[in-house]
């Protein structure tokens, strides 16, 4: 049975399980670490694709801000429309036009977020791999409930870009319910509150004979324990602006620092009354220091804390549910650890929550879980999930047609009739968006599909029905049926926000193409390698014997050694190895010559000595 | 009991992988493979249901679980590329009917627009609230024009919320009509023999309808009154 593990892919950090024995687990690389910080630097010799990610890549954040990536999750699926505040918290660059996908220009080259995701993917591949010393391509990826169609999307791009078969993109929270249920299997009205690094969700689900039926789902893909880092940043600058007079909010690297050092204070205010802060930059003659206690920490997130309390009404709302018809309440997410977060929780839903899960591996022992089922091992769990937005269409003036309601179960599809309105026309446009307004410019673009090759027909005559199916992964598929000839009409799609089919196999093709670059190399330097040692026998070898040999010999062999020399100063390993056959043919009489004397020698060494 | 349009969909068939003839809305039984349920199936029959309004939520929920365990993708990963899309239309067709049968007014809705065949019912302005909505219309139509009139702000809020409650209680009333139909329908139903539908019947269908019409025109009302209300709470 081919191995199909779980991922996590966080914004922070992220995580890769498997299930053994009917329970799941993460697995550790060599070091016995867990966790893969999201972190890819660019730009380092000597490593393949000049890349280092995770943990060593997290000690360059100060050291190379500008090549040092990290919370690439708050770019999948995005536009620079979409990008707006971000742009000024991350000291790399982003580019991109209009309506185009973000692109990151990094160590002299423009990457997708799908691209720089890849990078962390394969890294938890090549981490499996050596776990298991047998190749891995399949996988689940989680990603948070709300995330859209083009987030999505961008998610298993990334996957196929790291050569990942994604067979299914699960829920954050709804994967950590199957980790919770495997453990406890328990049954009832459970709540997931899932507040990660960049991104808060909230599902509640109903579990029953090892059905878990996603009731309703929220939340803000925009919201997390970055935000707190952010919050206690803008404190920190703010307060050295005033005490000194310089503003560092221009100056990446001292951001960077800042940043760490808000995060290290937020984690210790987890667990203790109060956290001191240490900021020096000598060259700017800054000495700064200051300690923070608990209730000014929680005055400072409040409002960061209540953003996340009314996507969780309206779940409730949603799934017509009150909070006291909640049996449990289960927290994941590092940003859980926070007290405030805890006590506002349980004020909302008159419980204390459960954290026993280590809510940082949760979501991968989930994904790990849902890789178990699709593999054919666990046959009694059965996750029944929904979509997190309303899907629609445009018609007249800008308004949307709900085609799919928020919270819909999954799959689930819609048919829509079109048909021309002039005489002859070929082709119909449809404008698929999502989201909860009523106006298409208040909701997200998905993508425009064209029905083309239509035959001319008078206008009104065609009846296309199209499907747009929504499948167990929440990706929108679609197509389209003329009903008259029963014919299947052919679309074009042009995602908003996303990568065409052709753009992301070009990025698989390049990868193999890097692949295919870094094996070259190193049978070139093999090669190299090689021609150094020939060279120096072939050296000795002619100032031993050059008498032995007529001077026409003797100039092929220097004319061959000199081939190899060349061939070695280029980077074709094909070339150096043919000016090495050559110079083995050109050396060939010369060695047995030499091999000759050295016998001759040796007998006459014999028969003196026989004398 | 037959309806006119209603399960005259034969399930009969020829099983798309074997060939063998089947009679099943989802299974062969000679191969055992999936079957795409035949198309224009109604969700009763779907949930092995006659067409009755009052349905005991419990036993709908364990049959929706229990198809759901048949149909589901998850469960056809390994299978051929026709078996996985089939398990996807059928899983989509089955959440869709349970989202419709679970809900007592969308499943009126559903029964009607089968049984007269036509699509969605239309909202229709009732006659006996002309002078309330009118009066409402007046209301939104000002706060439209001045939004942010300091001097009216409270009184209006308070005059929408007035009309929120009112609007609101008329609905409840029609809810509780739909209950009491559906009951009708359901005793119609179990009494009458033979297939056409007979005159009770089709009365209790009609009011229906009427009050499912009327029920998506005042939907409209509160959703107006709501975005009233947003636009005033802004204003502020």
């Amino acid at each position: 049975m081919p191995r199909v593990v779980g991922i996590d892919l966080g914004t922070t950090n992220s995580l890769v399980a498997y299930m053994e024995g009917g329970a799941p687990r993460v697995i550790s690389d060599a070091a016995g670490r867990t966790i893969l910080p999201s972190v890819v630097s660019f730009g380092w010799e000597g490593r393949p694709d000049g890349v280092i990610v995770g943990e060593e890549a997290k000690e360059h954040l100060i050291t190379h801000p500008g090549r040092t990536i990290y919370s690439i999750k708050r770019f999948m699926g995005k536009g620079m429309e979409d990008v707006g505040n971000d742009r000024s918290f991350v000291p790399y660059a982003l580019t991109g036009g209009q309506q185009e996908v973000v692109r990151i220009s990094v160590a002299g080259k423009l990457y997708t977020p799908p691209e720089i995701s890849a990078f962390i993917l394969r890294e938890l591949k090549h981490r499996a791999e050596a776990f298991f010393k047998e190749p891995v391509r399949q996988a689940v990826i989680t990603v948070p409930a709300y995330f859209n169609d083009s987030q999505r999307q961008a998610t298993k791009d990334a996957g196929k870009i790291a050569g990942l078969e994604v067979l299914r993109i699960v829920n954050e929270p709804t994967a950590a319910s199957l980790a919770y249920g495997l453990q406890k299997k328990k049954e009832g009205t459970v709540v997931v509150y899932d507040l990660g690094g960049g991104t808060f969700d909230v599902s509640i689900l109903k579990i029953k004979n090892g059905i878990f039926e996603v009731l309703s789902t929220n939340g803000d893909t925009h919201l997390g324990g970055d935000d707190v880092d952010q919050q206690l940043m803008r404190l920190i600058v703010r307060e050295i602006s005033d005490r000194s007079g310089i503003d560092l909010s221009g100056a990446p690297e001292a951001l960077q620092e800042i940043r760490l050092v808000s995060e290290k204070a937020k984690c210790q205010l987890s667990f203790e009354e109060k956290a001191e802060i240490v900021l020096t930059f000598p060259d700017k003659k800054i000495d700064y220091r200051r300690t923070i206690s608990r209730t000014e920490f929680d005055a400072l997130i409040t409002e960061f804390v209540e953003k996340t309390l009314g996507p969780c009404r309206q779940a409730l709302a949603d799934a017509h549910l009150k909070p006291d018809q909640v049996d449990e309440v289960i927290l994941v997410g590092g940003s859980t650890r926070i007290p405030l977060v805890r006590k506002k929780v349980a004020e909302l839903f008159k419980k204390t929550p459960h954290s026993e899960l280590n809510p940082d591996e949760v979501v991968a022992l989930g994904a790990a879980v849902q890789a178990d089922i699709l593999a054919g091992g666990i046959t009694n769990m059965l996750l029944l999930d929904v979509t997190p937005l309303s899907l629609g269409i445009e018609t007249m003036g800008g308004v949307v047609s709900r085609l799919i309601p928020r919270n819909t179960t999954i799959p689930t599809s819609a048919k829509e009739a079109f048909t021309t309105f002039v005489d002859g026309q070929k082709s119909v446009s449809i404008h698929v968006v999502q989201g909860e307004r009523e106006l298409v410019k208040d909701c997200r673009s998905l993508a425009k599909f064209n029905l083309t090759e239509i035959d001319p027909m008078p206008a009104g005559i065609p009846r296309i029905e199209v499907t747009f199916m929504i499948d167990a992964n929440g990706i929108l598929n679609v197509n389209a049926k003329e009903l008259r000839s029963g014919k299947t009409q052919s679309i074009e799609v042009k995602p908003t926000y996303g990568l065409t089919d052709g753009e992301v196999e070009k990025m698989i093709s390049d990868s193999i193409e890097h692949a295919r670059e870094d094996l070259n190399e190193r049978m070139f330097i093999e090669a190299r390698n090689e021609a150094e040692s020939v060279l120096r026998h072939a050296e000795k070898a002619l100032s031993q014997g050059a008498a032995l040999i007529d001077p026409s010999e003797k100039a092929e062999i220097e004319k061959s050694m000199a081939g190899l020399k060349e061939a070695m100063n280029g980077n074709d390993h094909h070339r150096v190895r043919e000016a090495l056959d050559r110079l083995d043919q050109s050396t060939k009489n010369l060695a047995e010559t030499l091999m000759n004397q050295t016998l001759k020698e040796a007998l006459q060494e014999k028969k003196l000595s026989d004398l | 009991m037959k309806l006119s349009g209603m399960s005259e969909v034969s399930t009969k068939r020829a099983c798309w992988h074997c060939g063998a003839q089947i009679d099943s809305i989802h299974l062969c039984n000679q191969c055992g493979t999936l079957q795409r349920i035949p198309e224009g199936i109604d969700y009763f029959t779907l949930f092995g249901l006659g067409p009755r309004l009052s349905l005991d939520s419990a036993r709908l929920e364990a049959t929706f679980y229990e198809l759901s365990r048949k149909f589901h993708p998850d469960f056809y990963q390994k299978k051929s590329s026709e078996e996985q899309a089939i398990s996807l239309e059928n899983s989509a067709v089955l959440n869709k009917a349970y989202r419709v049968l679970r809900d007592p007014v969308q499943r009126v809705e559903y029964l009607v627009r089968w049984v007269e065949g036509g699509s969605t019912v239309d909202a229709e302005a009732p006659a006996d609230l002309f002078d309330e909505i009118l009066e409402l219309q007046e209301l939104l139509e000002s706060i439209k024009e001045t939004p942010d009139h300091p001097d009216q702000r409270g009184r209006r809020l308070d005059a929408l919320k007035g009309e929120q409650a009112r609007f609101g209680q008329i609905q409840e009333e029609g809810e509780r009509a739909l209950e009491g139909l559906s009951k009708e329908w359901d005793r119609l139903s179990e009494t009458s023999e033979g297939s056409g539908l007979t005159e009770a019947q089709r009365r209790s269908l009609s009011e229906m309808k009427r009050i499912l019409a009327r029920r998506a025109y005042l939907e409209r009302v509160l959703n107006d009154i709501q975005s009233g209300m947003d636009k005033l709470e802004k204003g502020s």
